[in-house]
């Protein structure tokens, strides 16, 4: 197992090479307009393919041979933050989709204050009324300097956009 | 007006620990949309500018340089901060900057019309063998690694094929989704890989307080370390021009032959490592001049050398705008107004930001939690604004999620962008140039200048090696003269400039 743990990175590798295979595999379908003189559609992607799996293979030969370096972790004070990494990630992720998701139906002022919380607490904030006050003070600046000062348009929710 | 809009808010969000010149200017770039051109490009420069004194002064104060730019001066700037010097360091390196910056952009001025008038000779050919150089030199100087730097590069390559194929008009790669058929907007990609990287890759440490070394006093230093200073600002612009301006990528190289240049240069050998003010001037005036010189092939010839160059050349295509040869003949007044804000910004720089230390030192204090919240939900309206659509949001997260992975593994970032930006044109120039000899390969090689390119690019692969252990030797060098092992050496995060 320990041999594993120093090789993440062939996780990361083998979607490179998958990604070059893919790639090679899937130029043939570009149709060629018949009258191209010289290279047509396919040529560029033949040869990123080719290059793709070419510097994958060479990963992950590298990597099984002698591991990947780890990202140095100096000066790291004891853990601030709750839960382990994984799912702080993952948790991001999901606020920032969600996030996503609620663009539309509730407007950029309640999405942002939405994501800035989460993501915050995520990160380590402790005091959920506090956080809460100050998402929903950053989210308001930002579409209030976005739509009033620079015009550019965001979406509006259910408070309309009259405001 | 925009210069001072600008350089403020570039130096604000420079400052900003984890966010480097190339992510300054792209998440900042939403805010340009409703600007005309020559407005938003004013504001361009200056947070340009902004953004690398930005970093500078988080190298200084926080020992974690926000780019490879700065990480020399980490080493003796954060030493004098935290001897109580604080403000000389930042004094030298915000003069320091100034100086370069002026003296650099000088020579931009003079260099751009005549390099635009010698670029416009070059045929299709020659710009393909220019873009391998590119391809080569970001691939194998950055990093690590080379294979990773290549792999990073792959991967923008691959990135940059989707969408709709020039020629024939046919979609390629974009698994069916219509919203893929103008291809992956670039902005996306950096924002999501710098800065959704950086907030999942922080996601993962345990986080917890970063040391700020306080400062005393007015940021300003004495006549003695203004003697001290002034030639390695000099030098340090005469070693870091050059290198912005030739497609070798990255601002390590040029402030650390800096640092090295000023260390061997030194009669205070001894200093170096525990706070001379030499290298900091050096190596910050370096950084400086390496910026204005990657406008250098930027503005002439359309080509980036950094990240943070590809995201300009992105801005100036958002207005329909290609820079290259043809523009300083078709928008010249453009091209001196962007000029001239470089000076403004420059100077605004210098003004501004040696007052506002203690400000800036402020946000430095800010949690956390709140900050990376904050560049989350600032790069994800990035996204969104770019095409009105939550679509590019998701895909923003994927790439972001590919960002905190290749921190993770010590692959360098910059590639991949440069491999984004490059690839569709490269192979646009790659197929006109083989349409015009009506497919004879040998047109690649024919004209003096490509093969010159490409004998560059022959040695260009050797030399990283040579680089490498070089770096190494004087690098054990320079932690031996800094004293005992438990000092902190800068954290060396990967980020590009």
């Amino acid at each position: 197992m320990r041999w594993f743990r120093n090789r993440g990175e062939l996780g990361v590798a083998g979607l490179l090479l998958a990604a070059g295979i893919y790639v090679l595999l899937d130029t043939p379908t570009i149709r060629i307009t018949p009258g191209q003189l010289a290279i047509g559609p396919r040529f560029f992607p033949y040869m990123v393919g080719a290059f793709l799996t070419l510097v994958a293979a060479g990963l992950i030969v590298g990597v099984v041979r002698s591991g990947s370096a780890r990202p140095d972790t100096d000066g790291e004070a004891p853990a601030e933050r709750p839960g382990p990494a994984a799912v702080r990630v993952a948790g991001i992720v999901a606020v920032a989709v969600v996030h996503a998701l609620l663009l539309n139906l509730t407007g950029y002022v309640i999405a942002a204050t939405v994501l800035f919380w989460g993501a915050a607490t995520l990160l380590g904030a402790r005091r959920p009324v506090r956080d809460g006050i100050i998402a929903l003070a950053v989210a308001s600046a930002t579409y209030a300097l976005f739509v009033w000062v620079l015009q550019v348009p965001l979406p509006n929710g259910p408070f309309g956009g009259d405001v | 007006m925009y210069a001072f809009l600008g350089v403020f808010v570039g130096t604000l969000v420079g400052v900003l620990p984890g966010i480097g010149p190339a992510l300054t200017v792209a998440l900042l770039l939403p805010m340009t949309y409703t600007l005309d051109a020559s407005a938003s490009l004013i504001m361009f420069a200056g947070i340009y500018y902004g953004a690398m004194y930005g970093g500078s002064t988080t190298s200084i104060l926080l020992n974690t340089p926000g780019e490879s730019g700065s990480i020399i001066t980490a080493i003796d700037g954060n030493k004098m901060a935290r001897a109580g010097r604080g403000a000389a360091a930042l004094a030298t390196a915000a003069i320091g900057s100034f100086v370069a910056g002026t003296i650099a952009t000088t020579v931009l001025a003079f260099a751009a019309p005549t390099v635009a008038a010698l670029a416009v000779k070059l045929g299709p050919a020659d710009y393909f063998a220019l873009m391998i150089l590119a391809f080569i030199t970001v691939g194998s100087l950055l990093g690590s690694s080379m294979v990773r730097g290549f792999a990073s590069m792959g991967v923008g390559l691959l990135i940059g094929l989707v969408g709709v194929e020039q020629v024939s008009g046919q979609t390629r790669f974009t698994l069916g989704l219509p919203q893929l058929n103008d291809g992956i907007e670039i902005v996306v990609v950096i924002v999501g890989l710098f800065a959704i990287g950086e907030v999942l890759y922080t996601a993962t440490r345990k986080g917890g307080r970063v040391r700020i070394t306080p400062i005393r006093g007015r940021a300003w230093m004495t006549r003695d370390e203004f003697r001290r200073s002034w030639k390695p600002w000099l030098r340090g612009t005469a070693i870091g021009f050059p290198f912005g301006a030739v497609p070798a990528g990255g601002s390590e190289i040029p402030t650390f032959i800096s640092y090295t240049l000023e260390r061997r240069l030194s009669k205070r050998k001894e200093e170096f490592g525990k706070g001379a003010i030499e290298g900091v001037a050096g190596p910050e005036a370096a950084n400086n001049a390496n910026a204005a010189g990657v406008l250098v092939p930027l503005l002439t010839l359309g080509i980036p050398t950094s990240a943070t160059a590809a995201v300009i050349l992105v801005a100036f295509q958002q207005y329909g705008l290609q820079p290259g040869p043809q523009l300083l003949d078709t928008e010249p007044d453009l091209v001196w107004s962007l000029i001239a804000s470089l000076f403004i910004g420059n100077l605004l720089l210098l003004v501004l930001n040696l007052p506002l230390v203690g400000m800036w030192v402020r946000l430095l204090h800010i949690p956390q939690p709140y900050l990376y919240a904050g560049i989350l939900t600032f790069a994800l309206l990035g996204a969104y604004t770019v095409n009105n659509a939550t679509f590019d949001i998701f895909l923003m997260l994927i790439v972001g999620a590919l960002g905190m992975a290749m921190r993770w593994f010590g692959w360098p970032l910059a590639p991949l962008v440069i491999g984004a930006i490059l690839g569709p044109n490269a192979e646009v120039y790659l197929r006109r140039a083989l349409q015009i000899s009506t497919g004879d390969p040998t047109v690649l090689v024919e004209s003096p200048f490509s093969i010159t390119v490409y004998v560059i690019v022959i040695l260009l692969l050797g030399v990283p090696f040579l680089l490498h252990r070089w770096e190494k030797r004087t690098a054990a060098a320079i932690t031996a003269a800094s004293g005992s092992p438990e000092d902190e050496s800068p954290a060396v995060a990967q980020k590009s400039e």
